[in-house]
């Protein structure tokens, strides 16, 4: 496939996610996580069909550190609010507990099966590999997308307690593989860059504050825009330079930028006009990154997935001590936390471009199993909790985007 | 860009100050950290960082001259120069090349926009106008520019050793560079101020129509000096036929696209955006691919659009929000194309043959505005839109080096220091006409006059205010 017919071709996939994700980034078609794209990019990819080849995926990657960048702005810009509403600290802390839960169990999993079983330890033999391997899964499987809550809310209507709980422990995980990646990224040395752990942060929190103290308080929309454009492109790019995590730098920025500015509220809604155009063409590169290193990865990809359904019901557990509303679940609730989404996707992509190596095939190969897992587990579960705690009305709503969803990757 | 409803206060253009030097400051810092050459993986990440460090620090930098009633364009431009290779090279000439991408999109953006701003009731009521300087200013810019170069032979290092046959030949090839126009530079400014009257109808209607005048007279230029250089060639009609085909299949292509456009926003009208990226970044390509004029064809779409349907001034809305990001991104990176040594090296035959150019610009302007009967601000400032030059005139030069390599390449150097000038000084003059002749509304408080008189129309004879 020649680069035009592949700049079309994503331009096309743009344009259709346009379609399907409403101005508040609710989805009015396709699978919660929008894993369908993530299917179509593996299946036209090096791996499978072969219709894009690896230099095509080359030719793709500054597209693909923009869109990562996006999102993680994106998540910055909205973390720790629903709507208008403010998520209270307590759940943000209770939400971050949750997220680690799978994503420490994953990480310890696949070291073990990394280190111990032959096969496994041939495909990613250095030790410095297999602790990327092991911590970059472990952060790609933590958490949950706030997507499969906001799916139920604008597509099955749910309203009450336990959808708010569960928004809210969804949405304030997003911090966990965020952190996750900043430490690893940025306390990595191996491509002879000195280690900047938590210069992504800073670097993002200092430009995050540069615009707010730019956009003042008067609303001027070309100018935000620009601003947005302009700023997000620049920290992408120069935490790319300093080898720092670029999705570290763009969540800082968007959440310093949403924090200090008065004009949180237009900015946290603008950006996400351009949320479908963005996401799926990124989640279909990410599909056509993956590929198998070796079979003996699929039973670390296994385990993998294993226990981020053990810590998700650990997590669910914890959910059911700490909030009443979610003490009739129990640990079940987990399986309503297991979904994974674009946020999960765009760590493990980037991790993907900064591990060319079986570390980062291996990182997007789970991200990618359990966003097509979860597709199958998360949504259902969540059903059915909110049917029994009487959170879904009798009929859905007819029409998506009319709910006040949060804009969440 | 920064479009706002009250003046800035001090504080807040201190502001805008303090953060242009700290982006500047990271993007020096980083460019210190990052090796001279950079590897594979930083490339990616220093071409992002430019393109977000150009928008910033253009629009930034924009902001700041409004002070000086600079044009935004200015602005631009100055930051692309300032950070470019040749000034503190915090953006290095791989990156500044890496980023010519957006140039199509900008020019395909500026086309479409260009054609739908040509709305058919002003050319009928301007036709006379237009008809008339076409002729003045190409006539005369093929005479009295040609003739400067001639003269100033002395001080141009490679036409001073040429016999007569020869430095004719490349006078005229040099008038050629002269009548090409920056459709950009003059769409940048009216995306800035929004006039209205009859010196932005005019500015638009010649500087669009020139792409057309420039590509035929260079093709006729080109093949006539062509025994004056080589004895041994000859006279040729292939290439008019082969122009005759270019020119016709851009037109038709153009009225198609225009149509599909027109009806895809009656009927659809929802993301425009990825439409325009795709019209800029592929449909560009498949254009060049089949040989068309890909400007021309933009330029016919619009003007279909504005005059077939009612969804031109929708285009041009979408067109000019897309634009507001994609122009900065491109002057900025223009700026940073400016080699400033080769300017400073032939700064001499460079302002020679700018001031030529200009005072033949304002000369025709003066005998076409007698010809037509323009009204007095058009007569008096029709000129200032015809000086700036830009990435068309260069392409043109570089056609015509490419042409003629046995000097072709002191020639494109000499076409580059020209334009360059002709490039920072042209929006500035442009600027100053629109807002001297009241079209921007602007008031003028250094000379305390309104807009200069409009006359009562005549019948065909000025194009309307």
């Amino acid at each position: 496939m020649s680069t035009l017919h592949l700049l079309f071709f994503l331009l096309v996939i743009a344009y259709l996610g346009g379609f399907l994700v409403g101005g508040r980034g609710t989805r009015s078609g396709g699978l919660p996580s929008g894993s369908e794209w993530l299917v179509l990019g593996y299946l036209l990819g090096p791996a499978a069909l072969g219709t894009l080849g690896g230099q095509d995926i080359a030719t793709l990657t500054p597209v693909a550190i923009v869109a990562i960048g996006w999102v993680a702005l994106l998540a910055g810009l909205t973390y720790g609010t629903d709507g208008a509403r403010r998520v209270p600290p307590g759940r943000i802390v209770l939400g971050a507990s949750v997220a680690l839960l799978p994503g420490a169990a994953v990480a310890a999993t696949t070291w073990i099966v990394l280190a111990r079983f032959p096969g496994a330890s041939a495909v990613v033999p250095g030790a410095h590999d297999r602790l990327v391997a092991a911590l970059g899964t472990g952060a790609v499987l933590s958490g949950t997308t706030h997507r499969a809550v906001a799916w139920a809310v604008s597509r099955l209507g749910a309203r009450g307690a336990l959808t708010e709980l569960v928004g809210d422990v969804s949405q304030a995980g997003a911090i966990v593989p965020v952190l996750a990646a900043e430490a690893i990224i940025g306390a990595d040395r191996s491509r002879g860059v000195a280690a900047m752990p938590g210069a992504g942060i800073g670097l993002g929190a200092l430009l995050g504050l540069l615009t707010a103290l730019l956009l003042g308080r008067e609303m001027r929309k070309p100018w935000l825009w620009a601003l947005l454009f302009g700023v997000s492109l620049f920290a992408t790019g120069v935490a790319e330079q300093l080898d720092v995590s670029t999705v570290a730098a763009l969540f800082s920025l968007g959440l310093f930028a949403a924090l200090a500015s008065p004009l949180r509220g237009a900015i946290r809604q603008l950006p996400a006009e351009l949320e479908g155009a963005i996401v799926f063409p990124l989640l279909f590169i990410a599909g056509a990154r993956v590929s198998l290193p070796g079979v003996a990865v699929l039973w670390a990809t296994g385990a993998a997935l294993a226990a981020r359904i053990a810590g998700s019901l650990a997590g669910g557990f914890l959910v059911s001590l700490a909030a009443p509303a979610a003490r009739r679940e129990g640990p079940a609730l987990g399986l309503a936390l297991a979904a994974a989404g674009p946020l999960q996707v765009t760590v493990a992509t980037a991790f993907r471009i900064r591990y060319p190596g079986p570390a980062g095939e291996l990182i997007v190969l789970a991200a990618a199993a359990a966003a097509v897992a979860g597709e199958f587990i998360g949504p259902p579960a969540l059903r059915r909790a909110l049917r029994r705690a009487g959170e879904l009305p009798a009929s859905p709503p007819a029409a998506a985007g009319e709910s006040a969803a949060e804009v969440i990757p | 860009m920064s479009g706002h409803s009250r003046p800035k206060t001090p504080l807040e253009r201190l502001a805008e100050a303090a953060a242009l030097a700290a982006l500047l400051g990271i993007m020096l810092a980083v460019a210190r950290l990052s090796p001279a050459v950079p590897v594979a993986w930083q490339r990616g990440g220093r071409d992002i960082a430019a393109v977000g460090f150009f928008l910033l620090a253009g629009t930034l930098a924009s902001n700041l001259l409004e002070v000086l009633r600079l044009p935004h364009l200015t602005g631009y431009l100055l930051a692309g120069i300032v950070v470019g290779p040749y000034v503190l090279h915090a953006v290095d000439h791989d990156t500044v090349a890496d980023l010519s991408v957006v140039n199509s999109l900008a020019l395909s953006l500026i086309a479409l926009a260009g054609g739908a701003e040509l709305r058919l009731d002003s050319l009928r009521r301007g036709l006379r106008s237009l008809g008339v300087a076409t002729l003045v200013q190409n006539g005369l810019a093929l005479v009295l520019v040609p003739l400067v170069f001639v003269l100033a032979r002395p001080i141009i290092p490679f036409a001073r050793e040429m016999d007569w046959a020869p430095l004719l030949a490349v006078a005229l090839l040099w008038g050629v560079v002269a009548i090409t126009r920056s459709p950009s530079a003059v769409m940048g400014i009216l995306s800035q101020t929004r006039p209205q009257g009859p010196l932005t109808d005019f500015a638009v209607g010649f500087v669009m129509t020139s792409d057309v005048v420039v590509v035929v007279l260079m093709a006729l230029v080109v093949t006539t000096v062509r025994p004056l250089l080589d004895p041994t060639a000859t006279v040729s009609l292939a290439a008019f036929l082969e122009l005759g085909h270019e020119i016709l299949g851009s037109i038709a292509i153009g009225t198609t696209l225009g149509l599909a456009l027109a009806a895809y926003l009656r009927f659809v009208g929802r993301q425009i955006l990825l439409v325009l990226l795709v019209i800029g970044l592929v449909l560009v390509e498949v254009i060049s691919y089949l040989h068309f004029e890909w400007l021309l064809t933009f330029l016919t779409a619009g003007f279909v659009v504005q005059n077939l349907s009612r969804q031109g001034d929708r285009l041009l809305h979408s067109v000019e929000r897309t634009g507001e990001v994609v122009y900065v991104i491109f002057f900025a990176t223009a700026g940073a194309h400016l080699d400033l040594p080769l300017v400073g090296r032939l700064w001499l035959a460079a302002v020679l043959l700018f001031a030529a150019r200009a005072g033949t610009a304002l000369v025709g302007s003066r005998l076409s505005g007698r010809f037509a009967a323009d009204s007095p601000a058009l007569r008096r400032w029709g000129w200032a839109p015809l000086v700036p030059q830009a990435g068309l005139s260069l392409g043109i030069a570089s056609k015509i080096a490419g042409e003629f390599p046995a000097f072709g390449p002191q020639f494109g150097a000499l076409a580059v220091a020209a334009v360059a000038l002709n490039e920072m000084a042209g929006p500035v003059l442009f600027k100053i006409a629109l807002d001297r002749a009241g079209e921007t509304g602007a008031a003028h408080p250094a000379t305390g006059r309104g807009p200069e008189p409009t006359p009562p129309a005549r019948p065909g004879a000025a194009l309307p205010s």
